[in-house]
């Protein structure tokens, strides 16, 4: 025992003169300058700091996995500098202090040049000041300082869209906002510039490319377009509210970063749809200016944009919100703003179809206020229903559109004011993204059991809608099981099912649509009913108590399945259910599915009711109780209550 | 028999799922054209939502004002939409009313908006109020053509023929 443990201890001692013989023989070749800022670095644990492996963009989830986003090996200097922070550390180092040169589309540049970030905090680090050690000019980089001089930065997101369950995920961006000052005097929120992070997507057409997204074949990359580009293409050409939070960074921050994105401009991440996608990238750049902040590792394997926006705002990172309404939010401003009599000259010039020069004769009646209120809401309607963002493209308004302008520049008056309207509610108020939900339950045909219900994503019409739509419903891997005494059972799982239940508002008439791909109990002559199955239904939402925003709505489609013993099935269907808010905080949301069908293989009609009523009471933020109803599947009753957390 | 159609549903929901879930996402994913700055996002959905007119849009932003310079930047790394932002800003009115045609044109009738404040500033225009009356004064003359050239020819003709806020406005030649 003592011999074998002395003869590990010799083992142990003569490698690590070994690798000391070896790194000194290394560091002959150094100079003095070189393999003195190596062992300071050693000395201060560079290699560990959590800024440096933020730098080199190592992800902190998980538990600190060593490696790094950033899939282009042009990023790093060293060969293993994707997953050891320390030899890139050194390797940085080394080039930083030789400027060794490194070719960049045919070009030489400075290593510091190209990771001005790096050697900016290596700078700092090592006192490079101190030892006197100078950067090399980067006019390139200059070029590009002068011009981005920013005094703030808001972390921007684009809130969901009318009938588009999948927008309630949203998307984020940074706005820059440009210093004012002597040299650059100009100032106008439209000119300032966003940072995006992105999939570069070759092949849009490419019926494979939802895959090539969740699975990383994209590249990721930062771009950095005027802020007029996303507010056409949000605001105006989506119809999606735009809110920005001001963050609290001070200049040293905003400076910083900007040396990162320069840094980062000309490489690229792996883009992962679920996973390191914009939202969360924006934090991990944010993460860089101030190594107390924590923003990113809490997440697992996604981070959903509206996530990460509370993520921001819980951290006390905001110091303002700024709403800014997409082009349905305005018409509905200023259709709302409107007299009856108003109201109806616009029903009335829509219905009747007539050309401009007929509807500026009707308008010249009435005075002057009024006509700026009906040509102001009109043209707002024309912007939305057409989508316009520039007027090259010739829709059926156009003409009414020119004409309708002509008249409104003949006329004085200013445009009516709606800056107090809100088209959705502040998306940082909504519930996190997964649900977990534990519950006791008793069904006529198996008895007591327990119910487990998780949701990774995102949001059903029982769910406390503030920050959220009260009209859209989108589920994803949507899992309920339950515990009976002598047997587990899957209850439901829909894999994805997508609700919008959008309802008439100011001239604008959606339709309702429903579609689930789900595994589930229905009802047939089988002895099999669990089924795996795919349906569709569109229809109508209607609004019949506004205050209590009880609504009513009618469904009709088909679906088609497969019982796993007795065969495919195909079966039209009808949805019909109601929705309401019984008070505040408390929802009631009872729908009912009948299908009337056909199982091919038995030749057998058969007919299935679904029928649920769920009663949800908010609780605190983030935690739900809801009562469950629930009929079908053979004529089984079960009753649930349960408690939901969202986190 | 079975497995086959089990297989078809399966297929059919998960496209028809993901393909309105890509619908969406697509919005978010920005167009790599083969255009340099514009392949940036620059002009994302809106490239693909239009037909002729966007893309003659960006043929003439590339080489009328990027000199046609860019070279096809699909996937390789080697597009930087970071450094590329500040070449723009020196052609930033015909980038500006290249991406904005709609929101001037309805702002300068109502004579004030966000939209023409932007545009003031990038004309140098320092009498926004002034702006504002011209761009509502002579709106029929400016947006007389929908098409960008155009109305950055007239804007700049319509500037010109007014002394007193041309003397104010530094970026009209």
């Amino acid at each position: 025992m003592f011999t074998y443990k002395l003869g590990c201890a010799w083992l142990l001692v003569s490698v690590v003169l070994g690798f000391q013989s070896v790194a000194m023989a290394f560091s002959a070749a150094d100079s003095e300058r070189v393999t003195f800022n190596l062992q300071k670095a050693a000395n201060l644990h560079l290699a560990n700091k959590k800024i440096w492996q933020r730098l080199l963009f190592f992800d902190e989830r998980f538990g600190g996995r060593h490696k790094s986003l950033v899939a282009d090996p042009q990023y790093f200097l060293s060969p293993q500098g994707r997953t050891q922070p320390a030899k890139e550390l050194e390797a940085t180092i080394r080039a930083f202090l030789n400027q060794t040169q490194v070719e960049r589309e045919g070009q030489f540049y400075a290593p510091s040049c190209v990771w001005p970030s790096r050697y900016a905090w290596l700078a700092k680090e090592l006192g490079f000041k101190e030892q006197g050690i100078q950067a090399p000019a980067c006019p390139k980089l200059e070029e590009f300082l002068t011009y981005a001089r920013y005094g703030k930065i808001s972390l921007v997101f684009s809130n969901y869209f009318l009938n588009s369950p999948a927008s309630m995920f949203g998307h984020t961006f940074f706005r820059m906002h440009k210093r004012v000052d002597a040299t650059s005097p100009m100032q106008a929120d439209l000119l300032d510039d966003i940072v995006n992070f992105s999939a570069f997507i070759y092949d849009m057409g490419s019926p494979l490319y939802p895959l090539k997204g969740l699975f990383g074949v994209y590249q990721g990359k930062f771009a950095m377009v005027p802020y007029y580009i996303k507010i056409q293409e949000y605001n105006n050409l989506e119809s999606r509210d735009l809110w920005e939070y001001e963050l609290k960074l001070t200049q040293e921050q905003i400076d910083f970063i900007v040396l990162r994105l320069w840094e980062l401009g000309g490489t690229y991440l792996k883009y992962y749809y679920l996973d390191d996608n914009c939202a969360f990238i924006l934090l991990t750049l944010l993460e860089t200016s101030d190594e107390k902040l924590e923003l990113t590792k809490d997440f697992g394997l996604y981070a959903i944009p509206s996530d990460t926006l509370k993520t921001v705002v819980d951290k006390n990172l905001v110091k303002n919100i700024v709403y800014r309404p997409s082009s349905l939010s305005r018409f509905f401003a200023r259709y709302e703003q409107l007299t009856g009599s108003e109201k109806a000259i616009i029903q009335g010039i829509l219905s009747a179809k007539d050309r401009g020069d007929r509807v500026t004769q009707k308008l010249a009646f009435f005075d002057s206020k009024t006509q700026a209120h009906v040509a102001d809401t009109l043209v707002e309607f024309i912007d939305y229903k057409e989508k316009n963002i520039d007027l090259e493209k010739v829709g059926p308004y156009s003409e009414l559109r020119q004409k309708i302008l002509i008249q409104r520049s003949k006329n004085r008056e200013a445009p009516a004011n709606i800056s107090a309207f809100r088209g959705s509610s502040q998306p940082e108020l909504g519930h996190r993204s997964s649900l977990y939900a534990l519950g006791l339950g008793y069904s006529t045909q198996n008895f007591g059991y327990i119910d487990l219900h998780w949701r990774p994503a995102l949001h059903d019409l029982s769910s406390d809608s503030a920050g959220y739509s009260d009209e859209m419903a989108i589920d994803f891997l949507n899992v309920d099981a339950r515990v009976y005494q002598h047997f587990f059972d899957v209850h439901e799982i829909n894999f994805i099912r997508i609700l919008s239940l959008a309802h008439e508002r100011d001239l604008v008439e959606p339709w309702a649509w429903h579609l689930n791909l789900a595994y589930k109990n229905i009802e047939s002559f089988s002895i099999d009913k669990k089924t795996f199955f795919f349906e569709g239904e569109f229809g109508k939402d209607f609004l019949i108590v506004p205050e209590q925003r009880l609504s009513f709505f009618a469904l009709v489609g088909a679906g088609a399945g497969i019982f796993w013993q007795t065969g495919v099935w195909l079966a039209p269907s009808v949805l019909l259910g109601l929705k309401t808010d019984l008070s505040a905080g408390l929802r009631l949301v009872s729908d009912m599915t009948y299908r009337y069908g056909l199982q091919t293989e038995k030749n057998y009609a058969f007919q299935s009711l679904d029928f649920r009523t769920a009663l949800t009471q908010t609780l605190k933020e983030g935690t739900e109780l809801r009562g469950l109803i629930e009929y079908g599947q053979s004529s089984l009753w079960s009753y649930t209550l349960s408690l939901s957390i969202y986190h | 028999m079975q497995k086959g159609i089990l297989a078809g549903i399966l297929l059919i929901g998960l496209s028809a799922s993901s393909a309105l879930l890509a619908h969406e996402k697509k919005k978010h994913a920005h167009y790599e054209e083969p255009y340099g700055m514009a392949g940036c996002g620059m002009w994302t959905y809106a490239i693909s939502d239009k037909s002729q007119g966007a893309q003659l849009g960006v043929w003439a932003l590339n080489t009328l004002i990027f000199d046609g310079s860019q070279t096809s930047a699909i996937s390789t790394g080697t597009s930087n939409c970071v450094a590329a932002r500040p070449k723009m800003a020196a052609v930033e009115q015909k980038v500006f009313i290249s991406a904005n045609l709609v929101p001037p044109s309805a702002e300068a009738a109502q004579g004030t908006g966000e939209t023409l404040h932007a545009l003031a500033e990038i004309f140098g225009c320092s009498d926004k109020a002034g702006f504002n009356k011209l761009s509502q004064k002579h709106y029929e003359k400016i947006f007389k053509v929908n098409e960008p050239e155009a109305v950055l020819q007239n804007y700049h003709n319509v500037i010109k023929s007014d002394a007193k806020i041309a003397s104010q406005c530094s970026r009209i030649s």
